[in-house]
């Protein structure tokens, strides 16, 4: 056993005697003084009955009477967990617990786990609409594709609060983040790379989306699946049209920037190389890595071993190396995007999130790591650097505002110290929880 | 002869080979939605000979679609007429394809409003389309065009 995996089991021990001792990682506490049993008459009937009748006349109120403003469903069917695969809705409960976890901490957002057994795409669509009114969003997470895209596109026509998922425009939207400095330190134009998407699930089919919109041109920009370039004139293309019409649309578009064939010549000569695929090390190989042209920039985002380890791509010639992991520089972390963005829709009330609020989000969060102090190994902030969070927030806001999709209008500076307030007093109540011992402390006999 | 862009027109004696290639791609695509469609084995040959044979029929039109002078889309029409109906002569589109590098540019909308305009002009009223009952992506392409469901042909293995 190596070193890297020795250090993941002793992690798996420890989170499975924690989660046991802890009997999960959620409670819910009411935030409302309850001076004595009297009380209750403000907060359940008799009082309660007139914020009811209020919402019911008009159910815009809800987002003011009630919590629903900041409380955000964490869905999934666990057909697609982690790198676990179908392991169903209770396995992977732990899982979006977790999420729920980032979302309080890191963006001051209620997030309730909501598990099911819904599998099928239209039954997955009526449970999200039939849920609608408990909630100011919705973040879907671990579906499996292609299916995540059709309910992620229909959630979003058919709900009217904001749908998000994740391991699409999250991990898309920070990967941006990162193009975008990377090609700041390099001097390259967005306009002017060749830019190589390596797999086409949820990350690269969304960042794909998101290269569009920031600029990036369609017929410079190559994806491949496990089998080849995806390009009009593939043997399964028409298939394609019906089993995956994202893919397809993508092969139409782009018509395979020109080329034919798999991953060497897909590498070759390009700029940009973002593989979002199977876990390496050697999916992604040096000698093509050495391919490349100047100054090449490399994401290798696979968890738990990157499709190729970054020296190995920094010895054949990468410039600017990034990866998903936290023990190397450069995490592309989608835990840097997903808690602003929703601090921001909810703030105003978003009716929508749309993929230009994902790349205000990835402008914002290079423009951060630039002020910061960028370089080749720091072209991303860490969850450390939390003013990110309230930044983040802002930009979404500020962009669906300007596309019209907020309920309530309100300036930079506002949403801003809103936002700051929420994370803020949200990290100094959990640390005051913690400091009288209201959560208790890791048992001594685990050791972290 | 060479046009630039689109243009609709016969298929010529010449292009039988290339509008048999599209006319496998056809049924290639088809070809998983029932085993009832499933290809014969030397599908590119037998292909080139119903192509050839439509060609010779006059009850049969075929449309090719050309772009900047290169066969890129095929229409085969097949007139069929039923005696006891008042609008019994029907015009069949039997095989509409385009090369996926060419589609979203409306070809095969024009190829359609190409055909109608020759039936039309044959005395015929009314333009079908057949395709297998569980490709949604044709299905969604005529009822978008304005196409209604008019026959169901269901079949069961004897």
């Amino acid at each position: 056993m190596s070193g890297e995996e020795k250090k993941t089991k002793d992690w798996y021990s420890i989170s499975v005697k924690l989660h046991r001792y802890y009997g999960g990682k959620f409670e819910t506490i009411p935030k409302v003084p309850v001076r004595s049993l009297q009380d209750f008459a403000i907060w359940y009937t008799p009082g309660v009955a007139e914020p009811s009748r209020r919402i019911a006349e008009d159910p815009e109120l809800s987002f003011e009477l009630t919590s629903r403003w900041n409380t955000i469903a964490v869905v999934s069917d666990g057909t697609r967990v982690l790198g676990l695969g179908k392991i169903g809705p209770e396995g992977a409960y732990p899982v979006m617990e977790g999420k729920a976890l980032i979302f309080k901490y890191l963006g001051g957002v209620d997030a309730v786990p909501l598990v099911h057994r819904a599998r099928d795409p239209e039954k997955f669509l009526e449970l999200l609409e039939m849920i609608e009114p408990s909630y100011g969003g919705i973040n879907l997470e671990d579906i499996e594709s292609p299916k995540c895209f059709h309910i992620l596109e229909e959630a979003r026509k058919r709900l009217n609060i904001p749908v998000w998922h994740d391991d699409q425009q999250g991990t898309a939207a920070i990967t941006l983040a990162a193009l975008i400095n990377a090609l700041k330190i390099v001097n390259k134009g967005i306009k002017d790379v060749y830019i190589t998407l390596v797999g086409a699930g949820a990350a690269n089919i969304a960042l794909y989306r998101l290269l569009k919109i920031y600029g990036a041109d369609p017929k410079k920009i190559i994806v491949t699946d496990s089998k080849g370039i995806l390009h009009p004139d593939r043997f399964d293309i028409d298939k394609l049209m019906v089993s995956n019409r994202w893919k397809y649309q993508i092969a139409i578009e782009t018509e395979g920037g020109g080329r034919r064939g798999g991953l060497p010549e897909a590498i070759k000569g390009v700029d940009v190389l973002i593989a979002a695929s199977k876990p390496g090390p050697g999916t992604i190989k040096k000698e093509w890595v050495a391919t490349m042209a100047k100054d090449a920039i490399v994401f290798a985002e696979a968890n738990p071993v990157p499709e190729i380890w970054p020296w190995e791509a920094k010895e054949a010639g990468a410039r600017i190396v990034a990866t998903g992991r936290s023990d190397f520089p450069n995490q592309v972390n989608n835990s840097l995007v997903f808690p602003g963005v929703f601090r921001g829709v909810l703030n105003v009330r978003a009716k929508t999130v749309t993929d230009e609020m994902a790349v205000a989000a990835s402008i914002e969060i290079a423009k951060y790591a630039e002020e910061l102090g960028m370089h080749e190994d720091f072209i991303v902030p860490t969850m450390e650097h939390w003013e990110v969070y309230p930044r983040v927030a802002t930009a979404v806001a500020l962009k669906a505002i300007e596309q019209g999709l907020a309920r309530k209008i309100m300036s930079r500076d506002d949403i801003y110290h809103m936002s700051r307030e929420i994370i803020k007093s949200t990290i100094d109540k959990y640390k005051l929880l913690y400091k009288h011992g209201y959560i208790k402390p890791i048992p001594p006999e685990v050791d972290v | 002869m060479y046009e630039p862009g689109l243009s609709i027109r016969k298929l010529a004696e010449n292009d039988v080979a290339s509008a048999a290639k599209l006319v496998a791609r056809f049924y290639r695509f088809n070809e998983e939605f029932d085993p009832a469609y499933s290809t014969v084995d030397k599908l590119e040959e037998a292909a080139l000979n119903y192509v050839e044979q439509a060609l010779g029929d006059p009850s049969s039109l075929i449309l090719g679609a050309y772009w900047d002078g290169k066969l890129v889309g095929i229409a085969h029409v097949k007139i069929t007429s039923n005696p006891l109906l008042k609008n019994g002569r029907l015009g069949l589109l039997k095989e509409l394809y385009v090369l996926p590098r060419y589609r979203r540019r409306g070809i095969a909308s024009k190829l359609i409003n190409d055909a109608k305009t020759t039936l039309e002009e044959a005395g015929v009223s009314i333009l079908a389309a057949e395709f297998p009952a569980l490709n949604d992506v044709a299905l969604s392409f005529y009822r978008k065009h304005g196409f209604r469901p008019l026959t169901s042909i269901f079949i069961q293995e004897v």
